[in-house]
């Protein structure tokens, strides 16, 4: 199906720019003595096919301030660590995404904290009455400068997961 | 197409600068909403930080410091209780150790509840309940047994029922250490 529509799209040089309609991102932490979960439902971008190009592009951003992590004092203590007072904006842009069957290899610019990384996530694709892309990566802290929290003397870990879901139409 | 990319990135992370008030301000802590509310006593005195950053800065170490006191806290009232167990089945040798480190428990806990009572506010609150909602109503309990625990203690030398004062004294540090010790549980709760 997915071929079938980018067939179509390259077959008449179209070019489709659809904005994110619905979308969650979750960021996951963990701690030795617990692990909690940070839901966002307010990120806002845009997914682009270029048919001459035979490529896409994705740009992603959400507010650290709109995850909520269920208690209100974690979400406050991860604003402090995040400096979300001078970066308040995680940001992502691609810069090449890969089309395997309905699965993408998108890679891109991920912007936190102040400070720029390439990432490279793979994400399943659904194609059907616009574009529903779900999938995961991680980061380590430390790669964004980012100081861990401790808490009971112990700091969280550095890994912090993220999945993602995101429906895009024209 | 890159070029466009980022234009767009920066024209809507223009639009998207979001608003850094603290959130559902209604929900504060009647204590922080005193103290640090719009018309709380620490802005009628200017006193504090003079930035939102700097003052969560300031909670988050003030919260940190908590902490580390209520640990403290804890395991000096763990001692206390033990004292107070053995003195009640007749080794009044423990007075004096009851009675000193009834001082330094004290004063470890009542920093560590000034630590967190008098913390800047966070910079969003919300309706529903949560561990931590829970952690601090708990709070409410264990500081009115705090307060009263030493002159319940005091009381038992002077009273004329020495039973019962003693038996008051006991029950309100038993429920004072239970309260804690289930308040310092909950924050271990992921949710």
């Amino acid at each position: 199906m997915n071929r079938f529509i980018l067939s179509l799209f390259i077959g008449f040089g179209f070019s489709q720019t659809m904005q994110l309609t619905t979308s969650e991102i979750n960021y996951h932490g963990s701690h030795p003595l617990h692990s909690w979960m940070g839901t966002s439902n307010e990120a806002v971008g845009q997914i682009t096919y270029d048919a001459n190009a035979n490529t896409g592009t994705a740009t992603v951003e959400v507010a650290l301030n709109s995850f909520d992590s269920r208690i209100s004092s974690r979400d406050s203590n991860m604003l402090y660590y995040t400096d979300a007072l001078d970066y308040p904006m995680v940001r992502f842009i691609s810069t090449s995404i890969e089309l395997y069957g309905d699965s993408l290899k998108i890679s891109g610019d991920l912007s936190f904290h102040g400070v720029t990384m390439n990432i490279t996530t793979v994400a399943s694709a659904n194609i059907d009455g616009g574009v529903k892309v779900a999938g995961s990566f991680a980061i380590e802290l430390s790669d964004y400068n980012v100081k861990r929290p401790t808490f009971l003397l112990m700091q969280i870990a550095n890994t912090i997961k993220i999945d993602y879901a995101f429906q895009a139409e024209e | 197409m890159k070029n466009f990319i980022y234009i767009f990135a920066l024209i809507s992370f223009i639009q998207a600068q979001p608003e850094f008030e603290i959130q559902n301000k209604e929900y504060m802590p009647l204590h922080t909403k005193l103290l640090w509310g719009d018309h709380g006593f620490f802005r009628q005195i200017n006193f504090g930080p003079k930035t939102r950053k700097a003052e969560l800065k300031l909670r988050v170490k003030m919260l940190q410091n908590h902490q580390k006191f209520a640990l403290a806290s804890l395991g000096l009232l763990a001692y206390q209780s033990s004292l107070g167990y053995q003195m009640k089945e007749g080794d009044y040798s423990l007075r004096k150790n009851h009675r000193q480190f009834s001082k330094i428990a004290w004063g470890a806990y009542m920093t560590s509840a000034s630590l967190s009572y008098l913390a800047p506010p966070a910079q969003k609150y919300e309706k529903r309940v949560s561990s931590i909602k829970l952690h601090r109503w708990l709070s409410y309990v264990h500081f009115a047994g705090m307060m009263a625990v030493p002159f319940l203690g005091q009381n038992i030398a002077t009273s004329d029922n020495y039973d019962q004062a003693l038996a008051l004294h006991q029950n309100v540090a038993t429920i004072t250490f239970t309260s804690m010790s289930l308040s310092a549980l909950l924050t271990i709760l992921p949710y």
